[in-house]
């Protein structure tokens, strides 16, 4: 499970469906790449969001012959996830959000991360495949990972702070669930004070 | 309040994703050694104020890890030990140190603690700060290798939540060692 290379969130900057990579997330999205053009994967799914195809592009140049999907279920929580909001709807720029907002999408984010997630285990467990990767973000990979965990869901109060490029391998097996580990960016070392001029991780 | 950090560090007595028991009194042999000198190298990045370890195994570790922070205060406490056979209440006894840890951080003002212990301890402590139930002790959800460590934060001032766990089983300083778990790549 990996999330989507550096964009800026630095203060003042919207956070939509739309932000795209950074210069230096292009450049870490290829050291990412690079880190797993080795480990034999066989299949991706990608979040259709610009910045998560566009770090599963940089895989797909070094693995052109790796299958990809590009899932709508693995998006970002975002103002698509507010249908059917009976109050007023907030902007699209989630920092202005407040909390009843993301509370509502949240129950829609993770109802289409659970049938996503249903529909990647249908298809690790139709095809055989053993060594593959999710492509999406922060906060869908939060709920991503409380799904494979088991209930209860993930909520707001605590979060995994996924490193930008971040990998988190989870094992999964008939009688195995697994996290391996949990936020390993080593390969983002070389990018890491270029990245910190941007401002800190979502953590603080 | 501002931030703090907790590492956790799994200690050299400790075996990988199954039940470990305490090792007393035996000292680190061989490449227990060397895994005890990389960790104490890989704590310099961190600023620790104070090194807790349990009454049981990873004294070693925690001694060499204090000793590469001379400002840091090394204590000793039965409630970071490794469950003792057939122990019904470690989940909560594990859980309630973690509660009071994080209270007395923002009581006394420290930002980065180091907790040596063993990986059934750092899977409660993980599990206990997500907010996530018990897990099953005979098939831990997360695989945590001796040597490696793990980090949670908690900072109030963040405007997307208060706790956060930074990374769980990282074992980049043992790279070369030849121990289980460092397969990454």
């Amino acid at each position: 499970m990996i999330r989507h290379s550096h964009v800026d969130y630095s203060p003042g900057t919207p956070i939509t469906d739309r932000n795209p990579l950074t210069p230096v997330g292009l450049r870490l999205a290829d050291l990412l790449a690079q880190r797993v053009r080795g480990w034999g994967l066989e299949q991706l799914y990608v979040s259709t969001m610009v910045r998560t195809q566009q770090t599963a592009d940089a895989i797909s140049r070094l693995l052109p012959d790796v299958p990809r999907w590009n899932m709508d279920e693995l998006r970002e929580t975002s103002i698509d996830d507010m249908v059917g909001y009976d109050g007023e709807m907030p902007s699209e720029d989630l920092v202005v959000w407040g909390a009843e907002h993301f509370r509502y999408a949240d129950e829609h984010m993770q109802g289409r991360l659970a049938r996503g997630w249903e529909r990647i285990l249908a298809h690790l467990d139709a095809s055989g495949l053993q060594r593959v990767a999710i492509v999406s973000h922060g906060a869908a990979m939060n709920g991503l990972l409380h799904q494979f965990l088991g209930p209860p869901a993930w909520d707001r109060a605590c979060w995994v702070d996924f490193y930008w490029a971040a990998i988190t391998c989870l094992e999964y097996g008939p009688n195995l669930r697994r996290v391996r580990w949990l936020n390993d960016s080593r390969h983002a070392e070389p990018l890491r004070q270029e990245i910190k001029a941007y401002g800190e991780t979502l953590s603080g | 309040m501002s931030m703090r950090t907790v590492y956790l560090l799994c200690h050299e007595g400790a075996e990988t994703g199954h039940t470990t028991g305490p090792s007393e009194g035996g000292r680190a042999p061989g490449v227990g050694r060397l895994l005890i000198e990389r960790v104490s190298e890989r704590t310099l990045a961190w600023p620790l104020e104070r090194v807790l370890v349990g009454q049981g195994a990873g004294h070693e570790m925690a001694e060499a890890v204090a000793e590469a922070h001379p400002e840091a205060r090394l204590e000793t406490n039965a409630v970071w030990d490794s469950p003792a056979g057939g122990e019904s209440g470690f989940w909560e006894r594990t859980c309630s140190a973690l509660d009071q840890l994080l209270q007395t951080m923002d009581g006394d003002g420290s930002g980065h603690v180091a907790v040596v212990c063993d990986d059934r301890t750092i899977n409660a402590l993980v599990c206990h700060f997500m907010g996530r139930p018990e897990p099953d002790w005979d098939c831990l959800p997360f695989l945590v290798t001796r040597g490696s460590t793990s980090a949670l934060r908690t900072n109030p001032e963040s405007h997307w939540g208060t706790r956060w766990v930074r990374w769980v089983n990282d074992v980049r300083h043992l790279e070369g060692l030849g121990l289980a778990g460092d397969e990454r790549d």
